[in-house]
């Protein structure tokens, strides 16, 4: 694990007390290998929750207590079936999709007149965008309720896409500002010396090296719409999304199927983010 | 996308012209207008019908437009408001604080000592932070539950006899559910500062015969300071704002993000969950503004 020289430790000259050898020992030990004991110890306490989860799907007692009564795929089936599942799942997929395209293509014009772009009102411009992140969604999401009814929209999955949209545009901009301010201006000037026109240089030059930053930026807006529950729980009427329903059952009481169904969710998120790192580390190369 | 660059090269010289001439750049308006639009109507919008609303009356769930600031004088002197404050700012406090102490060593672990492995690291602390909120909390509903894990685990293994009732529907619960939920939010700001910090200096101290501790208070905590403000900014604005933690692991304590929810729905009274969030809004806008000066935000992201 560790590739650098040992930092905290250093070369502390051995106390000569009279603690017994094997205490000193344990002492010599803790020292020098506490911060590896804490890093595991962290990594314990986050995944805890998310192994519970697993585990206790595949179990048979309808209450996920110790000890383990033994193994079924039993809850697995019964999600298959749960049509109002499939249906909200379908929704968040729909949502997610709409949200995605719209938010990346609004993100990245955004993201270019930020890093771009000098105007006036540019500070304004920038608290706009860093505000929605830092709004808290439960605020947005009745903002967004109130809102909605005073222009008398019928709340459905439609006001959920643009509740969103609010809070995963700023996400994806600064995501792309971010890879566009490394990236030499002067390569877009020699293109325009070249000939190009502005359309043909965006086209050929800022977008394709712009790419491994809009397609995180999609990533992360695909997460972050598929995961919202506060917008959609406010703003979706009657219809479900995948965490609404999820919401919904969960207050209804213990079953294994939410187990179930959320180890799908996990696992689902992780092959996204697992694969968009390794799409960016193929990017870097 | 299918029209040959030639066609488009035209539109674009003669859109061009057109551009140069006028005060504000035409580039600029197609790159930012659109998002602009979007926010002012729905962001701003939202917020502003919120603090209007927070202003009226609402009986029998229709709205009546008598415009008075009593409901923000509800929000500091009645009981409930009051103490759904006081408990939410105790509690973020606590958990940014915890959250410091425990991500301090890890995020030095992963940036000083990560060696070829910083990447995986990075990632498995990002991998949570990008599952689903709500399963991550709900397995701790089955951890901390009567007949959760730790309880069965405890009375199977003959430690006690009773289920511990204080794990679940308390304030503790709140506590560690917030602490674990925004954990990653601590550890990756400070990584990034820790990260860019010159190694030499620590070094030089050691040499010089600094202890740990020394080292840690003149050197690490002061150039990693705008990692520990980001995350400090984070953690701390999240847990104000927290819903899900407070409803599904705090049992009936009083708690901001639940009491808004309530005025919502049952409680039947917009105006006066207007206000709350209203009030809500102010102290997240004052921490943040107080904050910042000390980071760039999208430097943490």
């Amino acid at each position: 694990m560790s590739g650098g020289t040992d930092v905290t430790t250093g070369d502390r000259p051995s106390e000569m007390t009279e603690t017994g050898l094997p205490l000193r020992r344990l002492r010599d030990v803790l020292d020098t290998y506490w911060i590896h004991v804490w890093t595991l110890l962290v990594f314990a306490f986050l995944y805890f929750p998310i192994v519970v989860l697993v585990v206790f799907s595949f179990e048979k007692g309808t209450y996920s207590t110790l000890p383990w009564s033994g193994f079924t795929v039993q809850w697995y089936a019964e999600m298959v079936t749960d049509q109002v599942l499939i249906d909200s799942a379908t929704n968040s997929a729909i949502v997610a999709v709409f949200v995605t395209v719209i938010g990346t293509t609004l993100g990245t014009l955004g993201a270019i007149s930020l890093v771009r772009y000098e105007f006036k009102l540019k500070s304004v411009y920038r608290s706009l965008i860093i505000a929605p992140m830092t709004v808290p969604g439960l605020i947005l999401g009745v903002g967004l309720l109130m809102w909605f009814k005073y222009l008398g929209f019928s709340t459905d999955l439609k006001t959920v896409m643009i509740g969103q949209l609010v809070f995963v545009t700023p996400f994806v901009l600064i995501t792309v500002s971010a890879s566009l301010s490394g990236f030499d201006p002067h390569l877009e000037e020699a293109a325009r010396d070249l000939g190009a026109s502005r359309w043909q240089t965006y086209r050929r030059v800022t977008i394709p090296m712009l790419m491994p930053g809009i397609v995180s930026g999609a990533m992360f807006a695909f997460a972050l719409s598929f995961d919202d529950f506060l917008i959609a729980f406010f703003t979706s009427g009657v219809k479900n999304t995948l965490p609404v329903y999820l919401w919904s059952r969960m207050n209804h009481g213990i079953s294994p199927v939410i187990n179930a169904i959320s180890t799908v969710v996990l696992l689902f998120s992780i092959v996204l983010i697992v694969g968009s790192e390794l799409l960016r580390r193929r990017n870097e190369l | 996308m299918a029209t040959s660059d030639g066609k488009r090269s035209a539109l674009g010289e003669r859109f061009e012209r057109a551009v140069d001439r006028s005060p504000l750049p035409a580039g600029v308006v197609v790159t930012s207008g659109p998002v602009l639009l979007l926010q002012l109507l729905f962001f701003v919008g939202p917020l502003f019908i919120m603090v209007t609303i927070a202003t009226m009356e609402m009986e029998n769930l229709v709205l009546i437009p008598d415009y008075s600031l009593d409901n923000f004088v509800e929000v500091f002197t009645g009981f409930v408001p009051r103490t759904a404050f006081t408990n939410t700012v105790l509690i973020s406090v606590l958990t940014t604080l915890s959250a410091i102490v425990i991500a301090y060593p890890i995020a030095y672990f992963i940036a000083r000592r990560g060696g070829s492995h910083k990447n995986q690291l990075l990632i498995l602390v990002m991998i949570p932070w990008w599952t689903n909120f709500i399963v991550r909390v709900y397995g701790w509903r089955l951890i901390l539950g009567s007949r959760g894990v730790v309880n069965s685990a405890l009375i199977y293994a003959g430690f006690i006899d009773q289920p511990i009732d204080w794990l679940l529907n308390t304030k503790f619960s709140i506590w560690l559910g917030l602490t674990y939920l925004w954990l990653p939010f601590m550890i990756l700001p400070l990584y990034t500062s820790l990260e860019k910090m010159d190694q030499s200096l620590i070094d030089a101290a050691y040499d010089l015969g600094a202890s740990r501790w020394v080292v840690f208070r003149r050197i690490i905590l002061p150039l990693s300071f705008s990692g520990l403000v980001g995350g400090t900014m984070f953690v701390f604005i999240f847990s104000m704002g927290s819903y899900i933690v407070p409803s599904m692991l705090g049992g009936g304590t009083t708690f901001v993000g639940p009491l808004i929810d309530y005025q919502f729905g049952f409680g039947g009274d917009w105006p006066m969950g207007a206000a709350i969030a209203s009030v809500l809004m102010l102290i997240v806008m004052v921490v943040l503004r107080a904050l910042m000066r000390h980071v760039e935000i999208e430097e943490m992201i």
